[in-house]
């Protein structure tokens, strides 16, 4: 393959002895065509279970895919991938922004970064070049902070940055990578791992270009891709008013579930949720809505700027629905103020709000039963509803000052040190901290959460919610089952969670976002699409199945990641207890809960489908050679973690 | 010389810079912002966003219309013909 679509060099760099070596991205592409298919591929052959994910010998990559940086819309996704500090097995995460398309100009595909620096330092990608900086004087700054200094200190304020807060400096494991300041890639402590490295940034600045190999025909397929997002219904509300207007904070009629106080409940009464809702927010705080790079077609940020009152001032964009529930309902907390300054917090930060929001909650549910007491959490009242406890306790997980320190190792090893049974309300699936919407109503979305690889989330294999509603005959197409996360049901939902899980590869490793996807509405970016843009971009041909079938392999090398450093098995493949014990309480949604007997049923079947062992949930190797994953068979058989 | 009439609505834009990237297309027939006619800024402290068009656009004369117009979903960049499509 030319380097057509590709910056054409991936860049290592060990930071122990301040070695450089380009390589060309050629080299990687038999596996997958870049994004999160190399970075998987990479850390999977290279990182060993010996190594712990705050080792020099841990790598953490950065990885763009072929049509990040290009017309296609939304091309700005750059996948990270690296030993998850959470779960022991993979951090696959994912961020938006610019910093990916300028990594693409200052000519890198990808960097993968092993060592560690003897005193804290910076990179700087310039042009093809890069310089190893020192950092002393960035250390301790926030994410803005640092991003100013570092353009300050090189004269240009066009130098795109990647960066950790106080958060990932202190290694607390959920910290996360912020990019241009306000975009997280939030999943998995990439950010601690940053840390560990003693690596405070990455500043890029790219004046290349990336060439296609059929202009026209390409700006002419990025163009039809395009007015397929604008005609699509659901992005047209994501266009509008966000991710907080489709669902956040219940919705448009109130009435879309949310976890509520540590998910005792799915449904949050409208006299609370309204007031977080975003119709409210862009009325009192919105100063404008942004977009990745790219992104004019839904551009679904928020900046919020609160100006009054005790939380102010704080200002920032990237306020997705999940804030709401994180520091809203989860909490039972009403205030915006508080809300939007948390989330401003967490990104200046550099925490995972997901990760901060699951730990906030289930202190305050330990602290509402009396598990733990007032002197046990640095002197806070930890009731529902108790705005400034909750922004304290955020500062103390940062600093690891007290019961913070417990909080910054995650929910699960938090209630392993508590013990007295709090690990039956740890909203946590493999050691990852969930803070997702609408788990028991919808038995699909749940099944891709809770399976997912990066440990727990919906960003794998789970299907959306409302996207097959009203095209029930393209459900029916792609997965044989028109009802695809209808509430309540079980039945048939396995094929549509392993169609998402080949799907969202695929979008991951050429670097576009989700939301201009099927993911979000069956109308928008499809598979064909994909495989023409490639075409026009290449002038090599992968069709819509050669796609899955890379997708399959990324998603099963991903699992094989997992079960060697981690062994998780089928035992790890359950919700969080309470989800499965305690029904919904209140609401349109009330009564819903995740049976057990059912979910075994669904593991079942899903098991079987990706030729997985259905006892132990592990890898077959005929499986895995079935579709030409011999290598991955055979390091798995060397672990002794195969079925034959 | 430029034809027609470029106005950036600065309320609207969400400094997604897909109007620099297709400037750069234009010129280049290739992705990057470097040969961008245009200038997309955005204060990460503030939300406030600056837009600047270079003397050297033309409005894409040869063009049925300017590539940073057609680009611009989010109506910050209107263009319309005056004096006769000059």
């Amino acid at each position: 393959m030319g380097n057509n679509l590709y910056a054409g060099k991936v860049m290592r760099i060990n930071l122990s002895n301040r070695s450089v070596r380009i390589e060309p991205t050629a080299k990687y592409l038999e596996d997958s065509l870049g994004g999160r298919g190399l970075g998987s591929w990479i850390l999977f052959r290279e990182v060993e279970p010996n190594v712990g994910s705050f080792d020099p010998e841990n790598l953490i990559i950065f990885s763009a895919g072929p049509l990040l940086g290009t017309l296609a819309p939304t091309a700005c996704r750059l996948s990270i991938t690296t030993k998850n500090p959470l779960t022991g097995g993979l951090c696959s995460s994912n961020v938006g922004g610019h910093f990916g398309p300028e990594l693409k100009f200052a000519g890198f595909d990808a960097l993968i970064i092993s060592g560690r620096a003897d005193y804290p330092v910076y990179l700087l990608i310039e042009d093809g070049e890069i310089k190893i900086k020192e950092a002393k004087h960035l250390w301790g700054l926030t994410v803005g902070e640092t991003e100013d200094e570092i353009c300050s200190q090189n004269s240009d304020y066009k130098i795109r940055t990647s960066c950790i807060g106080p958060a990932g400096e202190n290694l607390v494991r959920g910290a996360c990578i912020m990019v241009d300041r306000g975009r997280a890639a939030g999943r998995g402590g990439a950010g601690a791992v940053m840390g560990s490295k003693n690596l405070k940034a990455i500043a890029t600045r790219g004046r290349l270009s990336i060439k296609p190999f059929d202009p026209q025909g390409f700006f002419y397929r990025a163009k039809q891709c395009r007015e397929k997002i604008l005609e699509a219904e659901i992005i047209k509300i994501y266009r509008e008013g966000g991710s907080m207007r489709f669902g956040g904070a219940g919705g448009p009629d109130g009435n879309f579930p949310q976890a509520v106080k540590n998910y005792d409940d799915e449904y949050w009464p409208i006299s609370k949720s309204r007031k977080i809702y975003e119709k409210t927010l862009k009325e009192k705080f919105e100063v404008r809505r942004l977009g990745c790079f790219n992104c004019s077609s839904i551009s679904c940020s928020h900046f919020y700027k609160v100006s009054d009152g005790p939380f102010s001032p704080s200002a920032g964009e990237g306020f997705q629905i999940n804030t709401a529930r994180a520091f809203g309902s989860n909490l039972d907390i009403e205030d915006p103020n508080f809300v939007i300054a948390a989330h401003n917090f967490c990104s200046e930060m550099g925490l995972d709000v997901d990760m901060a929001g699951a730990c906030l909650a289930w202190a305050f549910e330990a602290f509402s039963r009396g598990d733990l007491t007032f002197d046990e959490v640095n002197n806070l009242d930890l009731s529902w509803g108790k705005s400034h406890s909750a922004m304290e306790l955020l500062k103390d997980m940062v600093s690891r000052k007290g019961f913070g320190d417990v909080l910054a190792e995650g929910v699960k090893r938090a209630s392993e040190i508590v013990g007295k049974g709090t690990i039956d309300y740890a909203i946590q699936v493999k050691g990852a901290d969930l803070n997702e919407a609408s788990m028991r109503p919808f038995k699909a979305w749940s099944l891709g959460i809770v399976l997912s690889t990066h440990g727990g989330g919906h960003l794998d294999g789970s299907p959306p919610i409302g996207a097959f509603k009203k095209h029930p005959e393209v459900a029916k197409d792609l997965f044989g089952e028109p009802m695809v996360n209808f509430r309540g049901r079980y039945e048939n939902q396995v094929k549509a969670v392993i169609w998402f899980e080949k799907y969202k590869a695929v979008i991951d490793i050429m670097g576009l976002c989700y939301f201009a996807s099927m993911w979000l509405d069956a109308k928008a970016i499809s598979l064909k699409d994909l495989s023409d843009l490639f075409e026009a971009g290449t002038g090599e041909f992968y069709s819509e199945k050669d796609l899955m079938s890379m997708g399959e392999r990324v998603h099963n090398v991903q699992k094989a990641f997992n079960t060697i450093h981690a062994g998780f098995t089928r035992e790890d493949d359950f919700p969080p207890k309470k989800l499965m014990t305690k029904p919904a309480q209140t609401g349109p949604f009330k009564g819903d809960v995740l049976d057990k007997k059912q979910w075994n049923k669904m593991l079942d079947e899903y098991y079987e489908e990706k030729g997985w062992d259905r006892k132990t949930g592990l890898q077959t190797e005929e499986g895995l050679k079935k579709i030409g994953l011999g290598e991955v068979a055979n390091k798995l058989k060397k672990f002794n973690k195969i079925i034959n | 010389m430029k034809r027609g009439l470029i106005e950036v609505k600065l309320d609207y834009c969400t400094a997604c810079r897909s109007c620099e990237l297709a400037c750069h297309f234009r010129n280049t027939s290739s992705f990057g912002t470097s040969h961008s006619f245009i200038d997309v800024n955005l204060n990460k402290a503030t939300g406030e966003v600056q837009v600047d068009f270079l003397e050297a656009c033309d409005n894409c004369r040869e063009e049925p219309f300017p590539f940073c117009y057609d680009a611009c979903c989010t109506g910050a960049i209107t263009w319309k013909l005056v004096n006769g499509g000059k």
